[in-house]
């Protein structure tokens, strides 16, 4: 019997080839698009699960508690570590890892700047799964001056297929590291992801051994069966213990959190991660899209098999007659829905295939083909099966299984009146979806162009940043660099400073500030600059003056506004401020007030910053002329090749540079608007088919119409005017439930625009169009069509 | 006794008026019978061959299937007892379009759970009956009007029913076609089976062994050919 199913089910899909094709484009590509969003998100899940010891291993992050102030800081102070394992049994071991400072590794004529380069503790190969490819595990970092290489970088510098252990690479300080292992490159999927380890005994005797910075990550592999929450609270003594004679003074209490490894990616919210972190809210938001795309596309396959229902009522009806049950009727329309989705899952994998580099591209994944087909993604497929097979195909089953063969064979079908509210019910609840996507990506498009283009308070076009290395004395340097830019008429102007806007090496250092109430602590964001920053960046000062000279070095600061505020200045020139814990009675006294500006990106409020005089230092901004910027910047190189000889020139433009702190979110709202495109778009094609056959269904009554006088005109609004009251109720419900989760979302944000009408009304209109131009497609043509064809024919 | 109809009524509601579709039938069939119901359009003849085939119910009155009550069945034991005992031709000889000659005449087989070889053996035996083993895989749309009936009949026998019901079998042929269809029945009735036809013409009614004449629901006189 089965076979005699799938039989008729293969000839209907080829005799009715426009309706199959609708069907199964339709399902594939929402099978396709919600298949990667649920391998993105899988990704996004399984980071650091890679580690044989996963379920065991934590990261011991630092909870900073100010007067005012609280902060989270992934880091902690350098004797942790050690002093974990000493104190608690349950600490198997402990890791550290301390970044290294962003060198030149040099091997002949291969030199290269090297980022996530750090140094770790010799155990650090028993605690994670890193595997190795050339080098013994236990004494890999035991020695200092050791070097682990990820073998992308081992080949990097020593070639492909060549034994590296036992191989020097020095930089450009003068220092020789051995390589004493090569592993394999860390997988995407980590937390924190580095392309070399040194040996931490390489650190200077006595470095960093106070309880007092906060400058490396500890990691610590827990005894069995430990609870982390529970290990949390044992280690609330150690502030008492460790930490009290340093920060008691100040009033900062500090705690310790534990983060099971695997939770850090998606549910960590501290500052200071070695890599961009995922965000719980997008895998909710995903996982609703692919849900939602293959509910519409369900929603589609029944609306169309049901519409369609006339055309196989009589072979239904000659299945009752020759002795068919119903339950044998309800398999047969699951056998074929199920057929359709299975092909449609085969022709989704294959578009899969082609479209997973564009896909990685817009998602900034990694996705591999070949990783995806493993068990876990069979029983999703089969899922997807079961549930679109079953769901698309029940209602249809269901439905034509019902039929009085008697009535079906009279030819008299076309009163069945039932399943109409349904399909409406159904049309309303994709034209609801799309709405609400709709209405989403205008938001969340407008929210990443608000941040884009609002006005940061300082002037970000056509500003390079050029950064040099910052160890030893360069000011002489940075100096001559400058000036050597300078002549170079187009060039308008150079500065320099520690930072620029948006970039890394932002200070936050206690200080002790004058205010009504006596002196009081405070952590606050600081950085040096020059002369000509301010004039350079477009920055406005509101009181004061700029710094002026070398006597600016010692005492002078510029602050913003909302330090003003903050501490309640009325008169904030000659406002005194000390270092946090200096008790020597120095004090800095305010010079100057600049209105705010964004130093830091977008999702941060602005906040009190403190500016120093610092001429010379590492970062330059050089505004350029607009027009040939290229040829400015090959003499900008052509500088930089005299005066700093042994460092590559490297350079970045502010307004990219800031930006770029986006860029996740930029990504999750590609990813977000394409896919709601893509929604919307296999809501037109069942749209598309739906209304072919209701128009076919009318023809009749078209006919008879056209045949009494109604011109074209009438007779599409006549058609039109039913999809146009089914937006509307969407709209009824699309614009609250949009309101309510847009509305929450932007919560995060700080700086927002705020939900506009104009969206909403937008959603709306689009909607509409979309349905008007579906309808007209098919009833236009019915319409035009010569009555007295159709008449004769019934 | 192959089976009785007793006081059956059948309406329907227009308007608040009652309108009767069948008006206090008796009528019972013995096996082996040929009988044609004969009447004027609308006189309620097909609605009567449906009731008989279980696949219409009626208001009032009792059926008699081969001793059963089929007016206290429920739907499913009423498809169990036609499924079994009832093969039907239609005017519209009602083939499925996407099925081959061949699986057209197999569906009822498989609809009664039988294995796969013995379905193949009275599939092949019925082809070869009706001459029709060339066309066997051709579909309902490549075969005249006359021929498409002939695989409608054999769909009809081959689950070997005892009673054979046709609502015009030859409505929709050509003289010719027609005469060879009803030699066909009359050979079948030779050969045992009952068979109850509607038909509007006499020469079609004369191949049977009693004719029904029914007027607006109701039965007339009964007269033998």
């Amino acid at each position: 019997m089965i076979k005699n199913l799938i039989l008729v089910a293969l000839r209907n899909f080829r005799k009715d080839k426009g309706y199959s094709l609708l069907n199964i484009l339709g399902l594939t590509i929402g099978i396709t698009f919600s298949l990667l969003l649920l391998f993105y998100v899988i990704d996004e899940l399984s980071y650091d699960r890679y580690h044989e010891k996963a379920d065991r291993i934590a990261r011991i992050v630092s909870y900073v508690q100010e007067p005012e102030n609280s902060m989270k800081w992934a880091s902690t102070q350098f004797p942790l570590g050690p002093t974990l394992k000493k104190d608690f049994p349950e600490v198997e071991q402990s890791v550290r890892i301390v970044y290294a400072d962003r060198v030149m590794y040099i091997n002949g004529d291969k030199k290269f700047y090297e980022e996530k380069i750090f140094y770790a503790d010799s155990n650090l190969f028993e605690v994670f799964t890193y595997p190795l490819l050339e080098g013994n595990a236990k004494t890999a970092l035991l020695a200092p001056n050791s070097l682990v290489l990820t073998q992308s970088l081992a080949e990097k510098y020593f070639g492909k297929g060549k034994n590296v252990v036992g191989q020097s690479l020095q930089n450009n300080r003068g220092d020789v590291y051995q390589v004493t292992a090569v592993i394999k490159d860390v997988p995407k999927n980590s937390h924190i992801i580095f392309n070399g380890l040194i040996s931490i005994s390489t650190l200077p005797k006595g470095y960093s051994d106070t309880w007092g910075q906060f400058n490396n990550f500890t990691y610590v592999l827990l005894g069995p069966n430990t609870n982390s929450s529970a290990f949390e609270k044992k280690l609330l003594p150690m502030y008492d213990k460790y930490m009290a004679s340093i920060f008691t003074r100040f009033n900062i209490k500090i705690h310790y959190g534990v983060q099971p490894i695997t939770s850090i990616h998606m549910h960590s919210d501290m500052t200071g991660e070695p890599e961009e972190l995922g965000s719980m809210s997008y895998i909710y938001i995903f996982l609703s899209v692919a849900f939602f795309m293959l509910i519409i596309a369900c929603i589609n396959y029944m609306n169309l098999a049901t519409a369609r229902s006339s055309r196989r009522a009589k072979e239904i009806g000659i299945r009752k007659v020759a002795g068919s049950t119903r339950p044998q009727l309800i398999t047969q329309f699951l056998i074929e829905s199920v057929l359709i989705t299975i092909f449609s899952l085969l022709l989704s994998l294959v578009a899969i295939y082609f479209i997973l580099p564009y896909f990685n591209t817009l998602s900034g994944k990694f996705l591999v083909f070949g990783s995806l087909i493993n068990p876990s993604t069979f029983l999703i497929l089969l899922a997807i099966i079961v549930f679109v097979g079953l769901l698309g195909g029940s209602y249809p089953a269901f439905y034509l299984a019902k039929f009085k063969p008697l009535t079906v064979l009279k030819g008299s079908l076309a009163k069945s009146s039932s399943n109409v509210l349904l399909r409406k019910v159904l049309v309303v609840s994709q034209f609801t979806i799309s709405m609400v996507m709709l209405i989403c990506t205008g938001v969340v498009l407008g929210q990443l162009k608000y941040m884009r283009t609002k006005d940061l308070g300082f002037n970000k076009d056509h500003v390079l940043s050029v950064v040099t290395d910052g160890s030893g004395d360069i000011r002489g340097k940075v100096a001559s660099f400058q000036n050597e830019l300078r002549k170079n008429k187009n060039i308008l102007s150079v500065s320099s400073a520690q930072t620029s806007p948006g970039g890394s090496n932002l200070s936050f250092n206690l200080f002790s500030v004058e205010s009504k109430a006596g002196y009081f602590d405070k952590g606050i964001d600081c950085y040096g600059i020059d002369d000509n920053y301010l004039r350079n960046l477009d920055i406005k000062l509101t009181k004061g003056r700029n710094f002026s000279g070398l006597s600016d070095t010692l005492r002078s600061i510029i602050v913003n506004e909302s330090m003003v505020k903050d501490f309640g200045w009325e008169e904030p020139l000659g406002k005194k401020v000390k270092f946090g814990g200096d008790t020597s009675g120095f004090y800095l006294e305010v010079v100057g007030v600049i209105k705010d500006f964004h130093v830091k990106s977008l999702y941060n409020p602005i906040a009190p910053l403190l500016l120093f005089y610092r001429p010379n230092s590492n970062v330059i901004q050089v505004k350029v002329a607009g027009g040939d910027i290229a040829s400015t910047v090959a003499s900008m190189e052509n500088s930089w090749k005299n005066i700093f000889p042994e460092l590559s020139f490297q350079y970045t433009f502010l307004d990219q540079d800031f930006n770029s702190q986006y860029v996740a979110d930029q990504k999750r709202g590609k990813i977000f608007t394409s896919f709601s495109t893509l929604t919307i778009i296999i809501t037109c094609l069942g749209l598309l088919g739906l209304i072919a056959f209701t128009t076919e269904q009318r023809r009749k009554e078209i006919s008879i119409r056209k045949v009494m006088g109604a011109g074209t005109p009438r007779i599409v609004s006549l058609l039109a005017k039913n999809f146009i009251m089914l937006v509307a109720v969407s709209c009824l419900i699309a614009f609250p439930v949009g309101y309510y989760f847009m509305h929450k979302w932007l919560n995060i944000f700080p700086y927002k625009e705020g939900l506009k009408v104009s969206t909403f009304v937008f959603s709306a209109l689009l909607t509409l169009l979309i349905a008007l131009l579906t309808v007209s497609f098919h009833t236009i043509r019915v319409a035009l069509a010569n009555p007295v064809k159709s008449l004769r024919t019934e | 006794m192959l089976l009785n109809l007793k006081n059956v009524f059948k309406w329907v509601n227009v308007g608040g008026n009652r309108v009767f579709l069948l008006k206090d039938i008796d009528f019972e069939v013995e096996q082996g019978e040929f009988i044609s119901i004969m009447g004027p359009s609308g006189s309620g003849k097909s609605t009567l061959l449906n009731v008989i085939g279980m696949l219409d119910s009626f208001d009032e009155g009792e059926y008699h299937f081969l001793h059963e009550s089929v007016h206290k069945m429920k739907e499913k034991q009423r498809a169990n007892l036609y499924k079994q005992y009832i093969g039907f031709v239609f005017q519209q000889y009602h083939l499925i379009d996407e099925l081959t000659v061949y699986e057209n005449i197999e569906t009822p087989l498989i609809y009664q759970d039988l294995k796969g070889a013995e379905r193949k053996a009275m599939v092949a035996d019925m082809l070869d009956r009706f001459n029709i083993v060339g066309k066997k895989d051709l579909f309902p749309t490549q075969l005249s009007g006359g021929q498409q009936q002939l695989v409608g009949i054999a769909r009809a026998l081959i689950a070997k029913p005892k009673l054979l019901l046709a609502d015009e079998p030859t409505g929709n042929l050509n003289s010719k076609q027609g005469e060879e269809i009803m030699g066909l029945f009359k050979q079948l009735n030779n050969e045992g089976v009952t068979i109850i036809q509607v038909t509007h013409s006499e020469k079609n009614a004369g191949y049977g062994s009693r004719i029904i004449n029914l007027l607006d629901g109701r039965i007339e006189s009964p007269q033998t050919p």
